[in-house]
């Protein structure tokens, strides 16, 4: 044994770890992609890209089966749709706000008219319960640079938080590192979403840095407001679903549930380069 | 010594795969962990170079995937292969118990040391992080050993009745 410890591979193993630290602390102090993690990242895209194809084609497989099993029940949950909607259809002031909202996602490109849109595909996503991230299969040869923006079908994703050739991470506004400028639609108050460990379970985060005053109840549209520089402002973040006041009285936090179904993301849409806050 | 290396990489590919994209089994956002207790298994048969090389690239993806603290988790799995192998070695009998133990005690680690870093660099609380996080993750990365100690038994086997095999010709 005290011959292993003397041997080469034990000398490799320590100058890993050594490495291995190092980068771990460059990553702390300065943030940013690291070469190895650039080298792996490029190598693994494609991989993953396969591995993608393999898994969708699986789901959507199987997805045959099971969609044939529950017509039944399926026909009666949209039966329960169709007497929500009739509900909904009632209130004519949610409706026009919902009409603004979906004019909103379809039309990002107008509030910030410089920016075009690439589709990409989420590879790999965290499951460590530590933060919310998605890889995706477009990089710097794409367009895709550093806080560049992405949206999906049902609204903000988050930025891109780490890029290299042919692939990049989005951080999703769930993850507690984010926080983003953000506007209520009806009220037009202000404050920040963040993202919260406890909320992003359940596909939440909190609306912080709202003043005691401000006008916010639930079912509320939350939109963000292009304060901060790096996201446009009027891409649709989620929707109020309860809301708290400070201990103190001064100021009030609401939890907003966000918008993307950020659990089954397979397509999302990056700005072709950062948007510059303008 | 190429089959053995062939071998465990498919095994490789498809517990990253299992791991990172396909995630059969989820927990407040926090998926099975089968290359954990690969590594745990590899290090205890193959011993303590394959464990730590098994571990380090399996950590190495998983930090990509992951995107916490780039390198920690290719640390923690290398570490945790090489002490697997070690211990089978001078302490643990090779036993599926040795296994389920080593890698309860990997989990545990893998599972808290970075959740109280975590809460500490982003200032979020550490019960909710232990909560939320370590706890899922614990109890997601033991299981998977029930299907890694059988499947890397059964490989080790094979690759060393062909080299015994081969020895004897």
């Amino acid at each position: 044994m005290r011959d292993f410890f003397r041997g080469k591979f034990f000398m490799v193993l320590l100058f890993t770890a050594a490495f291995l630290l190092g980068f771990m602390l460059n990553m702390i102090l300065d943030g940013g992609v690291t070469a190895p993690r650039d080298l792996i990242g490029t190598i693994a895209s494609p991989f993953a890209s396969f591995g993608t194809w393999i898994k969708n084609g699986v789901t959507d497989f199987f997805e045959t089966f099971t969609e044939y099993s529950s017509l039944k029940k399926e026909k009666e949950q949209l039966i329960k749709r169709v007497t929500e909607l009739e509900t909904e259809l009632a209130g004519t002031y949610n409706e026009k706000v919902e009409t603004e909202r979906l004019r909103a996602l379809a039309s990002v490109t107008e509030t910030a008219p410089e920016l075009k849109f690439i589709a990409a595909d989420v590879v790999l996503s965290s499951a460590d319960g530590l933060g919310s991230t998605f890889s995706v299969n477009k990089g710097t040869l794409d367009g895709i640079q550093l806080n560049s923006v992405a949206v999906a079908a049902g609204g903000l994703v988050g930025k891109v938080t780490a890029v290299g050739l042919n692939w990049a991470t989005v951080t999703a506004i769930t993850d507690p590192s984010m926080s983003v400028g953000a506007t209520v639609k009806r009220s037009e108050a202000t404050g920040v979403t963040e993202g919260d460990t406890a909320l992003r379970a359940n596909g939440c985060c909190k609306l912080s840095y709202l003043t005691a005053e401000a006008s916010v109840v639930r079912g509320d549209l939350v939109f963000t407001s292009g304060l901060g520089g790096v996201f446009p402002s009027g891409i649709y973040i989620g929707t109020v679903s309860q809301i708290e006041s400070e201990e103190n009285g001064l100021a009030q936090n609401a939890t907003i549930e966000v918008g993307a179904d950020l659990t089954s993301l397979r397509r999302i849409y990056i700005t072709d380069g950062a948007w510059n806050g303008e | 010594m190429r089959s053995r290396i062939i071998g465990y990489t498919l095994v490789f590919i498809v517990f990253l795969f299992f791991d990172t994209t396909f995630i059969p089994f989820k927990i407040a956002g926090v998926g099975t962990c089968f290359l954990l207790s690969a590594t745990v298994c590899l290090g205890i048969f193959e011993k303590e170079r394959f464990g730590a090389l098994f571990g380090l690239f399996s950590g190495l993806f998983l930090d990509f995937a992951a995107a916490a603290v780039f390198g920690l988790n290719a640390l923690a799995f290398m570490v945790i292969g090489f002490i697997s192998g070690v211990f089978a070695q001078s302490r643990l009998s090779v036993s599926f118990f040795g296994a389920l133990l080593l890698t309860g005690v990997s989990a545990a680690l893998y599972a808290v040391l970075p959740a109280v870093m975590y809460s500490f660099f982003e200032s979020q609380p550490v019960t909710d992080v232990l909560l939320y996080s370590a706890l899922p993750k614990f109890a997601l990365s033991v299981p998977p050993v029930v299907i890694t100690f059988p499947l890397i038994r059964l490989l080790n086997r094979i690759f060393v009745r062909r080299e015994e095999r081969r020895n004897a010709w």
